[in-house]
């Protein structure tokens, strides 16, 4: 049965998160600011959860997301440090901080992979449910989006057989990878477990894909609804005399020529 | 580089890529899932599940930030309305197929255990896509720039005085 805590400190946030990012991403100041104070109180409503992490699945899932946040930022600040210590005209670092931008990338897949092998997530020798569901994921969505990239470089870009190179190989290696654990498993986990997670993950993924488009059909259908409701617009008015010697000031003012 | 007339082209060898890779993955789970042991997943209830949580989720997302976006210029009453008469059905049509004793094993088989199981694994999934395309085109980009070009040449050029012209 539903915690009336879980309701308020966990499903309630998930649900306002949609509302609190279109708030922010608004044009008017105010709703900005209404945003932003909606997504602090949020995040504070769910760090403020009474119980203990592993003592709901809910709270599993927050301790999956907590476990990560060393890989992910480690990746964040490497991508970070790389691009803009490269030779763009916009913010540059200094040079020499490109080899740490690289070298902060490799320890993110490290990390992850000494994560997968030797540390899989746990509270109290208690392995995170949700890690396996979370790996088999992640490696998957990686294969595709790694080798989407690799095809998309070689095949829009400007001879980027290099960059095309690199990201081929991360896409295979993360195929391998998760052939490897579907096949010999690691020190914590059975394989049967890792087939099991990837063969679920696979029917998550492509449910995800269906319905996620179906609903984007839909509200391409409801747009399309509303836009016809609005018929043509009416033709505009000519200028008045009065308004076209007010452009005409302005044109003349800016471009600073006698007309 | 390819020519304009070929974006068809390209868009259809990228999804082709897409599609091959797919395949690829799922060769590779039936063919070690028929060689070694495997636990009871039920798929296709997996897969139903999804679709239907996952046809929730948008349409509440968008719904959410439909009313979020909208003002006194903006005619939005057929998206808000649409999107959340079409979560709702979702949500109707979810507790429908659990009744029905379309449920995914390993969990309580009321609506709202199986609804919070699927929804978080959806969180978890979408999280994970998010890390991967963040990470695949966050590389990809820095590959990109990282390449040295020779400078623009307009950039040299010295802007016209419209007054010498004139005299």
């Amino acid at each position: 049965m539903l915690a009336t805590t879980l309701l308020w400190q966990y499903w309630l946030p998930v649900l306002l998160l949609p509302l609190g990012i279109g708030l922010v991403v608004a044009k008017e100041s105010e709703r900005r600011l209404t945003g932003k104070v909606l997504l602090i109180l949020l995040t504070i409503m769910i760090i403020a959860q009474p119980s203990s992490l592993d003592s709901t699945i809910e709270g599993w899932s927050l301790h999956l997301l907590i476990s990560l946040i060393g890989p992910i930022i480690a990746m964040l600040f490497g991508i970070w440090f790389t691009l803009f210590s490269g030779p763009i005209p916009v913010a540059p670092l200094p040079r020499s901080v490109r080899p740490f931008g690289f070298a902060l990338m490799i320890l993110s897949a490290a990390w992850f992979a000494w994560m997968v092998f030797e540390a899989r997530p746990a509270i109290d020798g208690v392995a995170n449910p949700w890690w396996q569901h979370f790996v088999t994921s992640f490696l998957t969505s990686l294969v595709v989006v790694a080798g989407f990239a690799a095809a998309f470089a070689l095949i829009m870009g400007d001879s980027r057989l290099k960059e095309a190179v690199v990201m081929a190989l991360i896409s295979i290696s993360s195929f391998i990878l998760l052939i490897y654990l579907l096949a010999e498993g690691t020190n914590s986990d059975d394989p049967v477990f890792w087939r099991s997670a990837s063969w679920g993950a696979l029917g998550d993924l492509g449910g995800m894909l269906f319905g996620s488009g179906l609903a984007l059909m839909f509200f391409i259908t409801f747009v399309w609804f509303g836009e016809k409701r609005l018929g043509v617009p009416e033709s505009v008015a000519p200028l008045s005399e009065d308004e076209t010697s007010t452009i005409r000031e302005i044109i003349s003012t800016n471009v600073e020529v006698d007309e | 580089m390819t020519q304009d007339g070929d974006v068809v082209r390209d868009w259809r060898t990228l999804t082709l890529v897409v599609l091959t890779l797919t395949v690829l993955i799922f060769i590779a789970n039936i063919h070690l899932e028929v060689r070694g042991e495997v636990g009871d997943v039920d798929i296709l209830s997996r897969f139903t599940h999804s679709v239907i949580i996952s046809f929730i989720f948008v349409n509440s997302a968008l719904f959410l930030i439909t009313l979020a976006l909208s003002h006194k210029h903006a005619k939005l009453v057929e998206q808000a309305l649409g999107t959340f008469l079409a979560a709702v059905v979702g949500a109707l049509l979810y507790g429908l197929l659990v009744d029905s004793g379309m449920t995914v094993a390993g969990v309580a088989t009321d609506v709202w255990s199986q609804f919070s199981i699927g929804a978080i694994r959806m969180m978890t999934a979408d999280f994970a896509i998010l890390l991967s395309l963040g990470t695949s085109f966050g590389i990809l980009l820095t590959l990109v720039t990282g390449r040295e070009s020779p400078s623009d040449p307009l950039l040299e050029l010295e802007t016209t005085s419209f007054e010498n012209e004139e005299e």
